[in-house]
């Protein structure tokens, strides 16, 4: 147990009254923590010390730790306010009604959880709040970025779209709304997503940037390697639809 | 400061992340230990009190924890070590870290 002088005391009481001071954004029991790590380093500091220790030996350990001020905004975690869980919240309830309601919303909860997660390190119960939307959402950007060609099919095929306006654009085209119509639309659709797969593909290396700002890093880096499959994919799935087309 | 200090408190308050986690991974340090290790690279630490803030949010964000560990030389220890999720952020931080010194490397190169 080290003793020191009634000045040391003082010293030793101010300077950690600071460092409670510039650690408030932290909670509070961080703020316990660091203090009991800052008196225990002082301690080991002084252990070998014989006789109490004056307020001189305590000033040459205190000028080491450094300013009890440095840690002001610097160390700042999150704060665990209404008003940045209400992000996390409004997310993950925004997300819920684009799944069960109007899917774009989606998208709206995601954005607000990469907002969210951009600004503060999200630890404890809000992870449950803002991973959700966040997971939903970069499925979903991912499912769209892989198969929006299908998409582009169903809009094209179905009556009133564009085969319905230019029949001809398409050759050999069964009557429309059959079986065998929406099988030949897809074929096709098939041949652009190969060829979109094989153009993603090549440019995966390239175009990182933009993928990490349509996805989470994790994500997108997770994605990035795998540039030369999806080109094999590509090729595969335009060559099965094209042979489907000549034999059909 | 100069410019040159500045930049280069900077890039050290940056890292020291980094250098946490890795100093831990090797095995668990109590925090002054830790300190003093982190000291002995030239100018890493400039002010020691700089590491405790930080361990005690690499805590809260369960990348480390602690346990008491009865010390020979007085009290019980409080020793930080490494928790499953801070093993995979630091493999993470690894690949980070090597992209930025290869990019860096490869900018210098073509700046000489």
């Amino acid at each position: 147990m080290i003793v020191f002088t009634q000045a040391a005391r003082d010293r030793l009481d101010e300077y950690l009254d600071v460092v409670r001071q510039s650690c408030t954004d932290a909670s509070a029991s961080d703020v316990d923590e660091v203090i009991a790590d800052i008196r225990e380093h002082i301690e080991e500091e002084l252990s070998s010390a014989s006789g109490p220790v004056s307020a001189q030996q305590l000033a040459d350990v205190l000028e080491r730790l450094g300013d009890p001020r440095q840690w002001e905004g610097s160390e700042r975690t999150t704060p665990r306010t209404g008003i940045d869980w209400s992000i996390s919240t409004a997310a993950l309830l925004i997300s819920a009604m684009g799944m069960l309601w109007q899917l774009p919303l989606i998208l709206v909860g995601y954005i607000l959880a990469r907002v969210r997660l951009e600004r503060a390190n999200v630890n404890g119960p809000e992870r449950w709040l803002a991973y959700p939307p966040l997971v939903v959402g970069a499925t979903a950007i991912l499912f769209v970025l892989l198969f929006w060609p299908y998409g582009c099919a169903v809009a094209v095929g179905a009556p009133g779209g564009f085969l319905e306006s230019f029949p001809g654009a398409l050759s050999k085209l069964p009557p429309q709304g059959t079986p065998a119509y929406w099988l030949r639309v897809y074929a096709f659709a098939s041949i652009v997503l190969g060829a979109w797969w094989v153009l993603a593909g090549l440019m995966l290396r390239r175009a990182q940037r933009v993928l990490a700002i349509l996805l989470p890093g994790v994500v997108a880096r997770a994605v990035a390697p795998y540039g030369n499959r999806i080109v094999l994919g590509g090729v595969t799935v335009a060559l099965l639809a094209g042979l489907s087309i000549l034999l059909t | 400061m100069t410019f040159l200090d500045n930049w280069a408190t900077q890039v050290r308050k940056g890292l020291l992340e980094f250098c946490v986690l890795r100093v831990l991974a090797r095995r668990p340090h109590y925090g002054y230990e830790l300190v003093k290790q982190l000291g002995r690279v030239q100018g890493f630490v400039i002010s020691e009190g700089t590491v405790y803030p930080l361990l005690s949010r690499l805590k809260r964000e369960a990348l480390v924890d602690t346990r008491l560990e009865e010390s020979p030389e007085g009290p019980a220890r409080k020793y930080y070590r490494l928790t499953a999720r801070g093993k995979q952020q630091l493999k993470l931080m690894d690949q980070v870290w090597s992209e930025i010194v290869g990019s860096v490397a490869e900018l210098r190169r073509e700046g000489t």
